[in-house]
């Protein structure tokens, strides 16, 4: 952080429907104070509020599965969600969870995908990775890629197709899928069809201009980016020795990538860091689609559902999955 | 992220509940949301789907609790209505089953948003229509005093004509007042102080006299000739973007009689190609004939007074006549000013 770093928000206004969302939700404060309550949120849901049906309804059936870890780490849990009608071998949608490397499990965001599975017929599987700060880079990044290889090994068994596999996630969701798909292509495998990358969490080094403009007035600021990037690099945040597989905006060769989706806000703090990466991609050769949205800030679909612009964005989104999941 | 606030926001009761109505409408308010805004809110906050008419236009707006667009039509059953008489419009919750403690602070609220909305693009409706005719020399006299009693305009005015710099954007310009708005490409703006001053960042503008209600067309076709002198402010273009009619002198007898196509005489063709060549040549000129002395010329560009004698004589050469004369300095001040007038007409026509 620079010493004539701004102490208030910059970015650009916020769309008026998202402003109005944002005034009636408290921003939690992500901090090593806060860390414990949020996640036990996050785990337990809050009474009162309905637990997100995975299954869409019956149509896709739930399990869980325990796979090895990387070399001499834990096992990790593999959450699994398969068309209950229709047979394999379906595409399937590797996902990482987002919570900013320290939050979150391997539900949460996945009510998003599971209608797409559902209605295009597709294998959701989440990985539950282990999180800083007890647990700093590479685990995140390396237990996400043990389950991605788990997975294509076990294509079959799974009803899936190993040649249809396609990694994405949300904020450091969307950093760890380009992460391992960095790891994908370096290490030879597995072969993925499409990384989608929802305002990803790439750059921990707050070079950007964005990376300095959202100040405690939306979702996930510069301080809570900091505690996170911290959180999962310690000392060497910033620094000159972080590996790509950590902050994939490091990755200074793009080429051989997956066909990319990027989705950003035009008001958050991933702005820039998601355009480049978006830019580089396509000097690199890597066929790139992306969608800026103004006045978003971060997680604005998800935080206010019904604005305008959140629909716009989802059925985008969306509307790429399909196609993605169709090819 | 994503639903984290969500989830950690739920802690709810009745209190909570009504304090985040206030909040989601009053942010709403302060923005200036739109009609489909009020109406997805109202949806979301009540957790069922709501509606807005409005019988004038015969125009239905609905939403689910999800924000989704439901058929364009009233429905069948409505669970409250608050109706704005005095605008001919309505707006509903369609509730079904219980109603939630907060149905009638939602319904107040998007109703009271609702009528904010309305009475200010009703205005920027009204106004519009109501300016073309107030500023239009073939209608009727009556006509344009009607306009003038729809504005609410009672005394004398001023007419400005604004049309945007080079390269620079093409909406309406901020801070014009409630009284502007588009015509052909330019934007004509009443200002009821009489002394009108514009400094409308990124817009060239023409200034007429202050005339009263009834000839207030007088001074915007005074305005247009005012607009048609101003430089675009590109780079390498002279002369001031903002001008007062009343400052034209004879000018403005020449402005009003010479058409965008008739003001192509030789000597505009030649600045042109003296210009295309030489980034400096326009300036140079302007500056020349501004100052009563080389000397006091090459001050105000910066440039030593021998690299502006040289100029001189390259301008000389281009021209064909000695820009540093008597004679020559009026000459390149027409033509100067002959070259503002034919680059007017991808402004105003020729």
């Amino acid at each position: 952080m620079t010493a004539e770093a701004a102490t208030r928000s910059t970015h650009p206004p916020f769309d008026p429907e998202l402003a109005a969302g944002l005034a009636t939700l408290p921003i939690p404060e992500i901090g090593s104070a806060s860390l414990d309550q949020i996640r036990t949120i996050i785990a337990e849901g809050l009474p009162g509020r309905p637990v997100p049906d995975l299954t869409v309804g019956g149509a896709l059936a739930e399990s869980e599965i325990t796979v090895p870890g990387p070399d001499g780490a834990p096992d990790i849990t593999l959450l699994v969600l398969t068309p209950t009608t229709g047979t394999g071998p379906w595409p399937a949608i590797f996902h990482t969870h987002g919570g900013g490397m320290v939050i979150g499990n391997r539900r949460l965001g996945v009510d998003g995908f599971a209608p797409l599975a559902a209605e295009h017929g597709a294998v959701i599987v989440s990985v539950e990775y282990r999180l800083a700060p007890e647990h700093p880079h590479p685990a995140p990044v390396e237990d996400s890629y043990a389950g991605l290889v788990w997975t294509a090994q076990h294509a079959d068994e799974l009803g899936i197709d190993p040649d249809r596999i396609l990694v994405a996630g949300g904020s450091a969701g969307g950093g760890l899928a380009a992460g391992i798909a960095l790891m994908a292509r370096d290490r030879g495998f597995p072969h993925l069809t499409h990384q989608i990358l929802i305002y990803p969490m790439l750059d921990d080094r707050f070079i950007t201009a964005s990376s300095q403009e959202v100040v405690g007035d939306a979702p996930w600021d510069r301080d809570a980016n900091e505690f996170g990037w911290t959180a999962l690099l310690g000392a060497d945040r910033g620094g000159p020795d972080v590996s790509p597989y950590a902050a994939p905006a490091r990755a200074t060769d793009l080429s051989g990538l997956p066909r990319t989706f990027l989705d950003v806000g035009n008001a958050e703090l991933f702005r820039d860091e998601t355009l480049e990466y978006a830019q580089r991609l396509s000097a690199a050769g890597v066929v790139v689609d992306l969608h800026m949205w103004g006045g978003a800030f971060h997680g604005f679909e998800g935080f206010v559902p019904h604005a305008r612009v959140s629909q716009s964005a989802v059925a985008v989104r969306n509307e790429f999955i399909a196609r993605a999941l169709a090819g | 992220m994503r639903e984290l606030i969500g989830l950690i926001g739920a802690v709810d009761d009745d209190a909570a509940g009504a304090l985040r109505v206030i909040a989601y409408f009053d942010t709403l308010v302060e923005r200036g949301a739109s009609i489909g805004d009020f109406v997805r809110g109202a949806a979301a906050q009540a957790g069922c789907a709501a509606g807005f008419a409005d019988r004038s236009r015969g125009q239905v707006v609905r939403a689910d609790a999800a924000g989704r667009p439901l058929d364009p039509v009233p429905p069948e059953q409505v669970s409250t209505v608050e109706v704005l008489d005095d605008l001919g419009a309505q707006v509903w919750l369609e509730r079904v089953g219980t109603p939630s403690v907060v149905d009638a602070m939602v319904l107040e609220r998007f109703a009271a948003g609702v009528r904010i909305t309305l009475e200010r693009t009703r205005d920027r409706d009204r106004v519009g229509p109501a300016l073309r005719v107030l500023l239009d020399g073939q209608a009727e006299p009556e006509q344009r005093r009607a306009a003038a009693d729809r504005l609410g305009l009672t005394g004398p005015a001023t007419v400005l004509a604004a049309a945007p710099l080079a390269g620079g954007a093409d909406g309406l310009p901020r801070g014009t007042g409630r009284l502007a708005t588009r015509i052909g490409r330019v934007h004509a703006i009443v200002r009821s102080d009489l002394d009108a001053t514009a400094e409308l960042d990124g817009w060239r503008i023409g200034i007429g006299r202050a005339a009263d209600l009834a000839h207030l067309h007088e001074s915007w076709a005074q305005a247009l000739v005012a607009l048609r002198t101003t430089s675009d402010g590109a780079p390498g273009e002279p002369g001031a973007t903002v001008v007062r009619y009343a400052d034209l002198g004879g000018l403005a007898v020449v402005a009003e009689q010479i058409s965008a196509v008739a003001a192509e005489v030789a000597d505009v063709r030649a600045l042109d190609a003296v210009a295309a060549t030489h980034p400096w040549a326009l300036g140079t000129l302007d500056a020349v004939i501004r100052h009563l002395t080389v000397r006091s010329a090459a001050t105000e560009l910066h440039v030593h007074h021998s690299t502006l004698q040289e100029r001189i004589v390259h301008l000389r050469r281009e021209l064909g006549f000695d820009v540093d004369s008597p004679t020559g300095r009026q000459r390149a001040a027409l033509a100067l000013v002959l070259r503002r007038l034919r680059n007017s007409g991808d402004l105003i026509g020729s």
